[in-house]
């Protein structure tokens, strides 16, 4: 018996070996048949070879703080790099904070990420008019996130095309932001001092929590999703109607100044006398994600988006300008995602599941009925 | 697919002062170096700062870069060497012995064309692989991330072949194991 243990011992560490061999595709002839023979000696059934090849195709997923340290670390190079070659590229006031490194002393880190542009930043909004308080305003062009570290610890992501204020003297005396596009917040808990956001005609007072709002100009709605904590949500019309959100809650607000667009969110343009909804989000139960999120991860997700709410979020995410010539396709409803594709096969899956027609002509798309 | 379009990128920094093609390529390779640079020094800052100082050293010098047979590889020693370099600033003499490196965290997601691996499986191979020795866990990352051949592992981590594929073995075999319990659990 002993004996056979560690014949077994033997064989098994052999097969390992073989499967490693294997892995890194450097495999002899002799010892791939070595390692057939192994796995037919073997009494379970288990594919080794093919869950490995399969381990293959794991995504590394990394932490909220590795992306963070990304970020910074994009910045301080491009900061650097533009030190050295000319203009930068920074637009309007520009955050900036202490160096912290031993390797590049006295180096100012630049928080704003600012990867080439394709378009110029669309301004279809106006911005809520708080006019002579001091703010640090931060513009984000179209294609790039930037991750802002706020003096009080607080984080917050912006996403493409965004336009984010807070107040000077932030968490000296208050703690206000001002948004339009979409962001991430990650708020460190102040009870004495509440921070408030405002996005579009939506008040959001935050104690201490993360989660996600989408306050486009261009869409008719702004949007808040509730990751963690409490926040609680009014308008600016009806300050005292206050709506508390609680984890996985999604606040959709219509915005009223916006109403007049002829671009509306197909499910909620049905229910015209419906000002604010709060439903029920779900975190994927594969890595405990949410749809709204997605794009901190860098990918483009929708679950029965209308066309044109989707194709406002193509253009940010592919820096391109999207037309409709006719009307009737904005309607049309999808549900997906896109991570890596080109723009091209992104519209060309999209024509897959509904028909259309598109021509794309360098930075412009043009999307027309199917012939 | 990565070591294509890092040689696009390579090809464009040496034509000219591509931002662009910088940020790519930053894109690309972060993360990677990032955890390299963590496993030699230990430090998430100071880690930050010499993956910042290979990217600056790339666009210093860019006209060289077309040069380059094997991107990956190339970015990953540079890595290296700012990182042993900067164990050196800290104190004397320093040898890449495998067993200084640091343990650091790594995390894996399902990617949708996967049919073996359900997303429960990926939950119990995070687990495993992050309790591996960090010297394996860091030469499975290589081996993972970035399509290098244990031949070069080997040679980035100044250790012999067969002591990554010893390694490799042993990650296999941890996770080859794991997977069928949470198989039987179904």
């Amino acid at each position: 018996m002993v004996f056979s243990a560690s014949a077994y011992e033997m064989a098994d560490k052999r097969l390992w070996e073989l499967l490693a061999k294997q892995y890194d595709r450097q495999i002899t002839e002799e010892e791939l048949r070595e390692l057939q023979l192994l796995l037919q000696e073997r009494q379970d059934t288990m594919p080794y070879g093919e869950l490995l090849s399969e381990l293959r195709t794991l995504a590394f997923r990394p932490s909220a703080e590795d992306m963070s340290a990304r970020n910074n670390s994009l910045s301080s190079i491009m900061h650097q790099v533009r030190g050295t070659a000319g203009p930068a590229e920074e637009e309007e006031h520009i955050a900036r904070r202490a160096g912290r490194s031993r390797m590049f002393a006295g180096m100012a880190v630049v928080l704003v990420v600012a990867v080439a542009a394709g378009i110029v930043f669309r301004k279809t909004g106006k911005t809520s008019g708080a006019g002579a308080e001091p703010y640090d305003r931060i513009v984000t062009k179209t294609g790039s996130k930037t991750l802002i570290n706020l003096p009080d610890s607080s984080t917050v992501v912006l996403n493409s095309a965004c336009q984010f204020a807070y107040n000077k003297d932030f968490g000296v005396r208050k703690r206000e932001m001002k948004l339009t596009g979409e962001a991430y917040f990650d708020i460190h808990s102040n009870p004495d001092m509440p921070l408030v956001v405002h996005a579009g005609n939506v008040i959001i007072r935050v104690l201490g929590t993360a989660f996600n709002v989408r306050a486009n100009a261009e869409d008719s709605f702004v949007e808040a999703t509730l990751v963690r904590g409490v926040i609680e949500v009014s308008l600016r019309s009806d300050p005292e109607r206050k709506i508390l959100l609680r984890p996985n809650e999604k606040i959709v607000i219509r915005n009223r100044e916006m109403m007049a667009a002829p671009v509306t969110d197909s499910a909620k343009a049905r229910n015209h006398d419906e000002v604010i909804r709060v439903t029920q989000v779900e975190a994927d139960p594969k890595d405990s994600s949410y749809i709204e999120t997605a794009w901190l991860k860098e990918k483009l997700v929708f679950r029965k988006e209308s066309f044109a709410l989707l194709a406002r979020r193509m253009e940010r995410w592919y820096q391109v300008h999207i037309v409709f010539t006719d009307t009737s396709q904005q309607s049309l409803l999808f549900t997906g995602s896109f991570e890596k594709e080109t723009v091209g096969e992104a519209l060309e899956a999209l024509r897959h599941s509904a028909p259309f027609d598109y021509d794309i002509n360098g930075k412009t798309i043009m999307i027309t009925r199917s012939k | 697919m990565t070591k294509d379009a890092a040689y696009i990128l390579f090809e464009r920094l040496s034509l000219g002062e591509d931002e662009e093609a910088l940020a790519g390529l930053h894109h690309l390779y972060f993360y990677r170096l990032y955890k390299l640079a963590c496993s030699i020094v230990g430090e998430k800052e100071a880690a930050e700062e010499i993956v910042n100082d290979v990217f600056l050293r790339i666009w210093q010098r860019r006209p060289l870069l077309k040069a380059v047979v094997n991107p990956d590889l190339y970015l990953l020693k540079c890595a290296r060497n700012r990182s042993l370099e900067f164990l050196r600033s800290q104190r004397s003499a320093v040898r890449v012995a495998e067993d200084e490196l640091h343990d650091f965290p790594v995390q894996w997601e399902v990617s949708p064309e996967q049919l073996l691996i359900s997303s429960e499986m990926v939950r119990y191979i995070n687990k495993v692989i992050d309790q591996l020795a960090p010297k394996c866990k860091l030469i499975f990352l290589l081996v993972k991330e970035s399509n290098l051949k244990y031949k070069e592992v080997a040679e980035l981590l100044n250790i012999s072949v067969k002591t990554v594929e010893a390694q490799m073995s042993i990650a296999l075999k941890k996770i080859g194991l794991a997977v069928p319990l949470t198989f039987l659990q179904h």
